[in-house]
């Protein structure tokens, strides 16, 4: 069962003389345990792509099953359901919540979920230790460093164990040092087979995935495998 | 329902993390509703006083004061009615104590009497006015017949340097050779009498402000206030007094302090002041349903007594009562109109912080709403948070507002005691938290309903 099944995605903002078309008819699949980078200049609709398959967005038409569950006409209650249920998040600018600490941040998707305070506690604290970051639990978002706010986001990504991580441009914010740790942790993580998507314009991150799909004008220009996935085996 | 207890508790332990905003919102509510409360409280206090010491005058009591009042006469005095020198008479207060319903009355007529090198205002009075006004007596008996006097205890200080009980017994000399004429005490202003008033307002006032005037003097003639004018009291001989009792200090519930009255007999006041009418009859009816039936006794009495003449006016404390409750009801309800300005203006700033706090956190409904919060979640959690911070800040807003109201008549002592009623607390604490969760929610319901991905966008 594939993760991803995406059919003739189309996304159009406004109408008529503002009419945009930003999805012109995209379909993707992606199978358990890839690491796929979306790439493309801007504008290319490459943001409004991962909106959609984050079901952050609503695509104006096609199809799109995540993990086998067809979820483009999910609304409401059930949208944010398979939100919490399928997909982790991983934003440029983290979106922590400032004034909580790390493991708060980190338990938030399971709050949502229903998970007692106990068990939430042991799961945030765990996602930490995947993350290296056990010894910063109780620090809040401003006194960590840009790569350590981006591991508390990651760890808050992986606590509801989801169908796949879903990350945009992860490693935006931060100096080359932190971003090669963040896509190191993102190796290790897809190794014991968690499922990524990373949308970026930056080549060198786009290359650490096993494929890269280039986005242009809407459509998928190119859909091919690392040369970095070669080397790296 | 564990998610629901979940979210809760992380609403609280926001509302905790974020203490400024949260503080910041409260604020608002607090003053709103402590404004009210405080405000509210003070008016009926206020309210409850006036009534109070009306109320204190007994409910059975009645008035005649000379001269018309506006709403009794048939017009034939004219505008000047009032300004008619006293009619009433010793005679008309037998007359009126034998009538039926009536079960006491008393003349009473002011002078001021100089003792020794200081002038001391007295109330010549009837034996039967401390049935009527009930004096209350803190030593001693009342005045019983001529030659005897009551001293108030500020008097009983002033002139014997003693306590209430060491005074009783004592005799005074009262009333000075001429050349000694004490001045007026300044206390005695109404001395000058009600009909000098008219006289007084300056030229060129219209004659409908100085009806206006007239019809008021019946009213401004109340009980302790009507006096007769004093006239050459130094032509008086000196002449022993006894001192047989002394009036209990009364409490002051507000305003300047009352000076206690002096009383002697009606006849002594009256050969003292050298005049022949008094200045009021009190009257006592025996009970309250009997008032209305001794008033119209009164009026037809009296009046054939003044071979049908309309030359006084009989006013009870009913009347009275109206009166003063008019004067207050405009008085609470301007107060009101202050309280409720506050409370908009509370209002309106509970309602901008909300606005500002769900405007700010807008990305934060973003994030939520992307690790999966459902709207409905959303909602909850400001809901949630805009009740308790109503709530807690309805409850400071009560208490400190109470707390007001307790402490400002103590700093301010003219003010009554304010009376804090269940209706204005409820009013203001829930006009409060009705704008307070109104405001809260209405914007998070705006920003909960965006796409996940609209919301992340905004800064």
């Amino acid at each position: 069962m594939k993760v991803i099944e995406a059919r003739e995605l189309t996304k159009v903002y406004g109408r008529g003389e503002g009419r945009v078309e930003a999805l012109a008819g995209v379909s993707l699949d992606v199978e358990p345990g890839e690491w796929v980078s979306v790439v493309g200049p801007s504008g290319s609709g490459k943001s409004t792509l991962m909106n959609l398959l984050g079901l952050l967005d609503r695509p104006t038409s096609g199809n799109y099953a995540l993990d086998g569950r067809e979820v483009s006409g999910l609304r409401g209650g059930d949208l944010a359901r398979a939100r919490r249920e399928l997909i982790g998040f991983v934003f440029q600018s983290y979106n922590l919540l400032p004034r909580q600490s790390a493991r708060k941040n980190v338990e938030l998707p399971l709050v949502y979920a229903g998970t007692r305070g106990a068990e939430r506690r042991k799961r945030a604290l765990a996602a930490l230790e995947q993350v290296e970051l056990s010894d910063r639990a109780g620090h809040r978002p401003p006194e960590l460093s840009g790569g350590q706010k981006q591991r508390v986001a990651i760890a808050r990504a992986l606590v509801s164990r989801p169908a796949m991580l879903l990350a945009d441009e992860p490693t935006g914010n931060l100096d080359t040092k932190s971003g090669e740790g963040i896509l190191d942790l993102f190796g290790e993580l897809n190794a014991t087979g968690v499922t990524l998507i990373v949308v970026t314009h930056d080549p060198e991150v786009a290359r650490r995935g096993d494929r890269i799909v280039d986005i242009r004008d809407g459509l998928v220009f190119a859909d091919e495998r690392s040369r970095g996935l070669e080397v790296g085996e | 329902m564990r998610r629901t207890f979940q979210i809760a508790g992380m609403g609280l332990s926001g509302l905790l993390v974020n203490w400024g905003r949260t503080i910041l919102t409260m604020l608002g509510i607090v003053i709103g509703v402590a404004a009210v409360v405080l405000l509210a409280s003070l008016g009926n206090g206020i309210q409850k006083s006036i009534s109070g010491q009306i109320n204190d005058l007994g409910p059975n009591l009645i008035t005649i004061s000379p001269g018309t009042s506006g709403e009794q006469d048939g017009g034939d005095n004219g505008p000047f009615g009032a300004a008619a020198a006293s009619t009433l008479t010793p005679e008309d207060a037998r007359l009126v104590a034998g009538l039926p319903g009536v079960a006491a009355a008393s003349s009473n007529v002011s002078t001021v009497a100089p003792v020794g090198q200081r002038t001391v205002s007295f109330s010549g009075v009837d034996p039967s006015y401390d049935e009527v006004r009930a004096v209350g007596l803190t030593a001693g008996r009342f005045v019983e017949g001529r030659g005897e006097i009551v001293l108030s205890q500020a008097d009983a200080r002033r002139l014997l340097d003693s306590g209430p009980d060491e005074a009783v017994g004592k005799t005074l000399s009262v009333g000075t050779p001429p050349e000694e004429v004490p001045e007026r005490d300044p206390e005695q202003g109404s001395a000058q009498g009600p009909e000098q008033l008219p006289e007084q307002l300056p030229e060129g006032v219209p004659e409908r402000l100085r009806e206006q005037v007239s019809e008021r003097l019946p009213q401004d003639a109340a009980p302790e206030q009507a006096q007769e004018p004093t006239q050459e009291p130094a032509s008086e001989p000196v002449r022993k007094y006894e001192v047989v009792g002394v009036v209990e200090a009364s409490e002051v519930e507000f305003g300047p302090p009352v000076p206690e009255s002096s009383y002697m007999s009606t006849a002594d006041a009256l050969e003292i002041a050298g005049v022949e009418t008094v200045g009021q009859i009190v009257v006592q009816a025996e009970r309250a349903g009997a008032v209305d039936w001794a008033v119209d006794g009164i009026g037809r009495e009296v009046r054939a007594a003044h071979d049908g003449a309309r030359d006084f006016s009989v006013i009870t404390q009913r009347e009275l009562l109206s009166t003063f409750t008019e004067i207050t009801d405009q008085l609470k309800i301007f107060l009101a109109g202050i309280a409720g300005i506050s409370l908009l203006v509370g209002g309106i700033g509970v309602m901008n912080i909300m606005l500002v706090s769900v405007a700010e956190r807008t990305r934060e409904i973003g994030v939520r709403k992307a690790l999966g919060a459902t709207n409905a979640d959303v909602l909850f959690q400001f809901l949630l948070e805009a009740v308790l911070l109503s709530l807690i800040g309805g409850v400071i807003g009560v208490a400190v507002g109470i707390a007001g109201s307790a402490v400002l008549p103590e700093i301010l002592t003219d003010l009554p005691p304010a009376v804090v009623t269940a209706n204005e607390v409820a009013l203001a604490f829930g006009v409060s938290a009705l704008i307070g969760v109104v405001f809260g929610v209405l914007p998070a319901y705006r920003s909960a309903r965006l796409q996940p991905v609209e919301a992340l966008r905004r800064e």
